[in-house]
């Protein structure tokens, strides 16, 4: 594969439609044949990003819209959360990724759990804002 | 399921993406009871529609948008293909026969999208509604 593919799926913000986001995103991950364990977790990470954006961004309210842009260039994964809701606090971010050390998970709050989860599974995670949208920005590498 | 579930599938107007868009809406399907061969040939029609956008709305262009809305009721799915290119003519979408009428009368139509769309789809309608153009396809699950 020469070049980067790349799809966007857009959800209404509703929990109920993210096992939407989970299917198609086993589906893409087919394409490069990765090990079931490890297109389990990065499915598992896009489906907390999108639970994020639903529940913390939109506080779960259904009428907004959740994108999930997902990438597939020759050497990496990468997905692209975006909703328009609140932004996560910067403190929430920083301390998801102190918190990859911490021995037991109780020690994370619930509310950061998929965060630290992600930081934990992708390679690289970002979390910007750009064009008047949250982007939490996830990358696997392939190999 | 859910009385109605709605997805929008998006791709740049690159024909080797379009598998994508085929891939995407195949999974989508096993949501609903479609034998094999209707989940087939409702593949194709997606995958007519968006190659029509990117050859003539787009004249093959890439670095456009092609969107697929996804609606899937308890009774059929929507597949509404919209573009921002330039509009088919709708007098000769409206005239265009459906494969098999091509077929009664012995010809084979030149361009396949369409008649194929209208042979396979249960309800075909082409609209441009604030500069996006839509070709909506409903298929009936039975």
């Amino acid at each position: 594969m020469a070049e980067e593919k790349s799809v966007k799926m857009v959800i209404h913000s509703d929990l109920k439609d993210v096992y939407l986001i989970d299917m198609l995103i086993e589906s893409l991950c087919s394409i490069v044949h990765l090990p079931d364990d490890r297109s389990f977790w990065i499915k598992l990470c896009a489906v907390e990003a999108v639970n994020n954006c639903i529940i913390h961004a939109y506080r779960k309210e259904t009428d907004h819209e959740v994108e999930v842009i997902f990438t597939l260039a020759p050497d990496r994964i990468r997905i692209e959360v975006r909703d328009t809701g609140l932004t996560i606090p910067e403190k929430i971010i920083e301390e998801s990724v102190d918190f990859q050390d911490a021995d037991d998970i109780s020690e994370v709050s619930e509310n950061g759990r998929g965060i630290v989860l992600i930081h934990e599974i992708m390679d690289t995670v970002e979390y910007v804002r750009k064009d008047n949208k949250n982007c939490l920005i996830m990358t696997k590498k392939l190999f | 399921m859910h009385p109605e579930k709605e997805i929008k599938l998006g791709i740049k107007s690159n024909l080797q993406d379009v598998y994508l868009i085929g891939m995407l809406v195949e999974t989508l399907c096993s949501l609903s009871s479609f034998s094999d061969d209707d989940l087939y040939w409702l593949k194709l029609c997606v995958i007519e529609a968006v190659n029509n956008s990117i050859l003539h709305a787009y004249n093959g262009e890439s670095g456009h948008e092609v969107e697929v809305l996804f609606r899937i009721q308890p009774d059929r799915v929507e597949l509404h293909v919209r573009d921002t290119g330039v509009p088919m003519d709708v007098e000769a979408f409206e005239s265009e026969r459906s494969y098999s009428e091509y077929e009664a009368e012995g010809e084979v139509p030149q361009n396949l999208g369409i008649p194929i769309i209208k042979e396979v789809m249960d309800e075909v309608d082409y609209r441009r509604e604030d500069g996006v153009n839509q070709l909506i396809m409903v298929k009936k699950i039975r």
